[in-house]
């Protein structure tokens, strides 16, 4: 109750104090005259564009991150060949920030679609392989015993045992990725492509500044859905793990 | 003995492929001029560094990281601590609080542009949002996450106000707030070099972001290179820290390549 209530309370006051004056209308346009730029956005159908412009983007290059990462990923936990090869090259490239990428891949890629979603693509990829790595090693011996007392070996110990005890960690990854993805999804729209939400908020501030808002909307709400809404699917697809996800989450 | 093996093989890999890239330039398989080699990189680097002018660009961006960080940690700890006391300005400001976490702060910057003007201070301005709003999140969640039998602990053993907070909660949410502001330089580093390739004259991000677009490979190798130092200190060198301050927190490996 309380934070609905709350949001009104700000909502009218800023439309209010745009009113009296108080709020210059030329930076903070009130709530209502935003809401209306929205619902004809949305109505012209412009606004579906841009935002599945962006989704579309976060989808493709979290996908293209998404198997090779888990692939590496688990190989690196499991052998331990795999990861004296591939660890320190990972942890090198891990902490660069995200951004930094982007003109590099351009430099090779031109400024191309395929440019924007490698740069997307590039730290989802070291977040999902650290992740899947790190889900083998934190993997219970005991159920890898029973697994294979039970007969389970190769292909079959690997999809009815490892897998599901891997998959809430590796999920997390997914989160996390997806995250990380959409920040640099959105910053790399805004500072090179002319469709998407990034590159609509950056072309809209100069001309109508209601579309900035209606823009800077939009990303929130996939921001949140991103950040909140893959939580909901997790508990839905892995029942068996809820409360070890909830252990996680509090971590 | 063992730990030395270790340290000798984390640095195969790396070497390894340095050495292969260098094979295909001599072989003519990559063009030198697209892809310089390793051997003509790290002088080049050198001779940036002596000039000087990288120099000149490291210094801009972290005095920008610097400052902001320095103007958010205050006030975002405070604010944290207050809403994790306090649940019904919590609950209040929740809806406002999460939607801007969730929005990247890089998609404030046309506002502020607008409010402030093209300037130094817009930048300044949204990183400080940028570390302030993940900072306080984290700071919140810290506070909220002590366990409630420490709490009643340190109280039945006469600890109250300043005390309880200065023995017991502090300590316990330290390891929430010290991640929250590490993420938070991440992010921050993130949206100041990539504030700096459309919208500054000087800084890593502006010298990158130029080089590449005049097809200087080697500056554009010697940019990047420095700015994944940067964040490599930021993160390793931060957690070695938290590591020597606080012996009593548990790291969860997640956690630690947020």
């Amino acid at each position: 109750m309380i934070p609905l209530a709350a949001s009104l309370m700000m909502l009218a006051a800023w439309e209010t104090l745009v009113h009296t004056g108080m709020l210059r209308a030329a930076f903070f346009p009130p709530p209502t005259s935003i809401a209306r730029t929205l619902l004809d956005l949305a109505l012209s159908g412009e606004l579906f564009k841009h935002a599945g412009m962006t989704l579309g983007r976060l989808v493709l290059s979290v996908v293209m991150a998404l198997i090779p990462a888990t692939a590496l990923g688990l190989a690196m936990g499991w052998w331990r060949g795999v990861r004296t090869a591939a660890d320190p090259l990972v942890n090198l490239l891990f902490p660069i920030p995200s951004i930094a990428f982007f003109p590099v891949v351009i430099f090779y890629l031109g400024l191309s679609e395929w440019g924007l979603l490698l740069t997307g693509a590039i730290t989802p990829f070291l977040l999902i392989t650290v992740q899947a790595a790190a889900a083998i090693g934190s993997l219970e011996r005991t159920l890898l015993e029973a697994g294979r007392n039970y007969g389970a070996t190769g292909w079959r110990l690997f999809a009815r045992v490892i897998l599901p005890a891997t998959l809430p960690n590796l999920f997390i990854g997914y989160r996390l990725a997806v995250g990380v993805g959409f920040i640099v999804i959105v910053a790399v729209e805004m500072i090179a492509a002319k469709h998407g939400l990034g590159g609509f908020l950056w072309h809209s501030w100069q001309i109508r500044i209601e579309e900035m808002y209606v823009a800077l909307v939009l990303i929130g709400v996939l921001g949140l859905l991103v950040t909140y809404g893959l939580e909901g699917l997790a508990r839905r697809l892995m029942p068996w793990q809820v409360e070890l996800l909830k252990m996680k989450e509090q971590h | 003995m063992l730990r030395l093996r270790t340290n000798l093989s984390s640095f195969a890999s790396p070497i390894g492929v340095a050495l292969l890239w260098e094979a295909l330039v001599a072989l003519r398989v990559l063009n030198v001029n697209y892809l310089p080699p390793p051997s003509q990189l790290v002088p080049h680097l050198i001779g940036l560094l002596l000039g000087g002018e990288l120099w000149r660009h490291l210094t801009m961006t972290l005095y920008r990281l610097c400052l902001s960080f320095a103007f958010a940690l205050i006030p975002a700890l405070l604010f944290g601590l207050i809403l994790g006391v306090s649940r019904n300005l919590r609950l209040a400001l929740e809806p406002l609080l999460t939607s801007l976490y969730a929005i990247p702060k890089i998609a404030l910057l046309p506002l502020v542009m607008l409010v402030l003007g093209v300037n130094e201070r817009t930048l300044i301005f949204t990183s400080t949002l940028t570390s302030f709003v993940q900072m306080t999140i984290s700071t919140t969640g810290g506070v909220l996450a002590v366990d409630r039998s420490l709490l009643e602990a340190g109280k039945n053993y006469g600890a109250t106000g300043w005390r309880l907070f200065r023995y017991v909660l502090l300590p316990s949410a330290l390891p929430d707030i010290f991640t929250g502001m590490r993420i938070g330089l991440a992010l921050t580093l993130v949206l100041v070099i990539a504030v700096e390739f459309t919208a500054a004259q000087e800084g890593l991000g502006a010298f990158l972001w130029t080089a590449g677009q005049t097809l200087s490979a080697k500056n554009m190798f010697s940019a990047f290179t420095i700015i994944g130092l940067l964040g490599w200190t930021l993160s390793y060198g931060l957690e070695r820290i938290g590591d020597w301050l606080m012996p009593w927190r548990e790291r969860s490996s997640a956690a630690m390549f947020l």
